[in-house]
């Protein structure tokens, strides 16, 4: 029996079991980003927020940023026997839901979001195996966590794997 | 983690008096643009956690209409009227006086129609606000999305939620000529804003 498992804002989870769909609801300018070890069967999924935390975050938060969230959510795959090497990574989100001008900068936080996302990775040395990201509108995303498979459910504009 | 913004009961309750306020003067303004009765009450002033406000609206995949609009000024923040497709729909019936369960979908004519519902409710919501405490609020062009509830949400939420892990949102219900659409009307002061207002609060 499939048990889903919400991942809400600023949060991560990890999972072994075959059972387990890891889920971010109605990502909209936060970034999902899911880590999967096809070898051992065992992957996570992290729900960004923002690109880089300040120097106060404390460990509890460290899943809301880009910059201190990727590498938590490869020590927690790893800590459930994951290897990096096998690590498959797909990454969806970063929109811009409102197009609105104004002096603040908040609604460009997709595009910097997505940008920091992948700069960290790279920094990392791992490779964006799928990715479904950008434009205007939000997205939710699923790990399977027996197969692997990410899926992306829109409001209006279907649904893909990547 | 302790947040920093923790509100005494008193606290919410003199807020709640504000907003009702504030509230009160949009209801007179969007009873003047559509010709109809309009009146607005406000059930719920709370401060709720972030990973809870799209459970509010019936869960984070909700299809909504939100429109979006910025406090600039003595007060920074956001505003997001947000209601159930179904609800935006019945609105704009009301509207543009279409039969009951004519709109099924928004035309460009609908969404601006909307837009400008959202812009009056928000203007008026800060002069009153704005009268009652004596600050300054500008308000930005108003801007309409249609998603899921969370995806319009958090792209707001982002910008509130560095310093605190719960934010300050109002259910407001609108009744027009006996006709009840519910909404939900919410206000993201950042932190700092917060701060000042119930202070000033505190001193009225």
């Amino acid at each position: 029996m499939e048990e889903r498992i919400s991942v809400g804002l600023g949060e991560l989870h990890v999972s072994n079991e075959k059972h387990h769909t890891l889920v971010a609801h109605g990502l909209g300018s936060c970034v999902g980003v899911v880590a999967y070890d096809k070898i051992n069967k065992v992957g996570g999924m992290l729900h960004i927020m923002l690109p880089n935390a300040g120097p106060e975050v404390t460990n509890c938060k460290r899943a809301k940023y880009a910059d201190s969230g990727i590498p938590l959510l490869f020590e927690e795959i790893e800590k459930f026997g994951g290897k990096k090497k096998f690590f498959v990574i797909k990454i969806a989100g970063g929109a811009r839901m409102f197009n609105v001008q104004s002096k603040s900068s908040i609604f460009d936080i997709g595009d910097r979001n997505i940008e920091t996302v992948k700069y960290v990775l790279g920094n990392i040395g791992v490779r964006v195996h799928g990715e479904d990201l950008g434009l205007n509108y939000g997205r939710t995303m699923h790990l399977f966590i027996d197969t692997g498979k990410v899926l992306i459910r829109t409001f209006g504009k279907g649904e893909k794997e990547i | 983690m302790e947040t920093k913004t923790t509100l005494k009961k008193e606290q919410l309750q003199s807020l709640k008096k504000a907003i009702t306020a504030g509230m009160n003067g949009a209801a007179a303004a969007l009873t003047e643009m559509i010709g109809k009765e309009i009146s607005v009450t406000t059930p719920m002033v709370d401060l709720v956690v972030l990973n809870d406000v799209s459970d509010l609206i019936g869960g984070p995949e909700t299809g909504v209409v939100g429109i979006y609009i910025s406090i600039e000024g003595d007060i920074n923040g956001h505003i997001i009227l947000m209601l159930h497709l179904k609800s935006a729909y019945h609105l704009v019936d009301l509207l543009m006086e279409k039969a009951k369960g004519e709109t099924v979908a928004l035309d460009e004519m609908d969404s601006s129609a909307l837009e400008e519902v959202g812009n009056i409710a928000a203007s008026f919501f800060m002069k009153t606000l704005g009268d009652y405490t004596s600050f300054e609020m500008v308000p930005s062009p108003p801007c309409l999305g249609v998603d899921m509830a969370s995806a319009l949400l958090s792209s707001v939420l982002v910008d509130v939620s560095k310093a605190a892990e719960q934010v300050l949102i109002m259910e407001t219900i609108f009744s027009i000529s006996s006709e009840h659409v519910r909404g939900f009307f919410f206000l993201f002061p950042d932190s700092d804003s917060l701060e000042k207002l119930l202070t000033k609060i505190r001193k009225l």
